[in-house]
């Protein structure tokens, strides 16, 4: 992620692709272009309401989603409310 | 004091509910929202997970908070002070509440709070602005030690979660109602009415649960059934009970009997020549 926290490389696997993200845990190449809203729009996530996401353990405010750029080996978390207790 | 007008304060958020109700392991959404409304409840906890990508995902929010439902997250199934706190601050800016009910779990198979890591990440979380309302053991002790550390309530459990054993240890949740100045939740283990009347008779301020309803053969029906009994032992409390006696004390006044139940019963004295 260029422009918040520092980026750390995933540790006991090898990602299968030379520039790569994990979201939500699971490991994809790394799109050629790469802003947080692209991400969660090719991921078809609703992105206006009541959700979440962090990178590398940081989240990352709404506002800044368009400008932060991903970089190979960001860690991706998206989260929203789901039931509990 | 009339029960309409009881209200209390969880963080700064007047409410006139006493139940807290948690929205998961309900049949379907229908019968989740159904029980919500017969319980009375004016904020339902949730937790915050990963979405799943794709078209079609349940936007659980937009259900709840169309319904006037103010919504309190938790960090359920977070067992270090590192997820804890990453989970609230998502969760604050997921959802637009500081109110945070903070877990941290020790184990899988009891599911009971790490109470050194909770200490922790309360102090974290309450000078980074949170409202912290931790989940803990019955212990008055930390009960104390969460209060010092600035948390806006104290939520001891009755029992293990989804255990709906009941109040495990009343002496020890009366002694933390009266050991800390914020409002006590009894959150867990609560397992039908007759255990929510009797924390509102232990004085507590709330309660929470979950399993209690959904899990019940009727969710509906039990939602209205612990609604009613915490407006029962809330007024038994306010009621004030009479004090406990170890033998029996006559109801109806000793004065004034006839003169057969006045005295004992004659014996035959032919029986004892």
């Amino acid at each position: 992620m260029s422009g918040g926290a520092g980026t750390h490389s995933m540790s006991g696997s090898t990602p299968p692709h030379d520039a790569w993200i994990a979201v939500n845990g699971e490991v994809r190449p790394l799109p050629a272009s790469a802003t947080l809203v692209e991400v969660l729009d090719a991921l078809q996530v609703d992105r206006e309401t009541a959700v979440a996401v962090a990178v590398n353990e940081h989240v990352v405010p709404k506002v800044e989603w368009p400008a932060v750029r991903l970089t190979s080996g960001d860690r991706v978390e998206i989260v929203r409310p789901m039931q509990g207790g | 004091m009339e029960l309409e007008a009881d209200r209390w304060d969880l963080g700064g958020i007047t409410l006139r509910s006493r139940l807290l109700v948690g929205t998961a392991r309900y049949p379907s959404v229908q019968v989740m929202l159904d029980a919500l409304a017969a319980s009375g409840t004016e904020m339902v906890t949730v937790a915050l997970r990963r979405v799943s990508p794709g078209p079609g995902q349940e936007n659980l929010y937009r259900v709840l908070a169309d319904r006037g439902y103010r919504i309190l997250p938790n960090t359920a199934g977070c067992y270090t002070v590192k997820d804890a706190v990453l989970t609230a601050e998502l969760a604050r800016e997921a959802l637009g509440t500081s109110l945070i009910k903070l877990e941290l779990i020790a184990d899988d198979e009891t599911l009971l709070p790490d109470v050194v890591q909770l200490l922790d990440a309360a102090r974290t979380l309450v000078r980074a602005g949170f409202v912290v309302l931790p989940y803990t053991n019955d212990d008055p002790v930390t009960a104390q030690k969460l209060e010092d550390a600035g948390c806006a309530a104290i939520m001891p459990l009755a029992a293990p979660i989804g255990s709906g054993l009941g109040i495990r240890n009343p002496h020890n949740i009366q002694l933390i109602r009266s050991r800390v100045r914020v409002p006590v939740v009894v959150d867990a283990g609560v397992g039908t009415a007759s255990d929510v009347a009797i924390v509102f008779e232990l004085g507590c301020d709330a309660v929470l649960l979950n399993s209690a309803i959904a899990r019940a053969q009727d969710p509906v029906r039990m939602a209205r059934a612990v609604c009613h009994a915490a407006y029962a032992g809330r007024d038994a409390f306010l009621a004030g009970r009479m004090p406990r006696r170890m033998l029996a004390e006559p109801t109806s006044p000793m004065a004034g009997r006839i003169e057969g139940a006045a005295t004992p019963p004659p014996t035959d004295p032919a029986r004892h020549s």
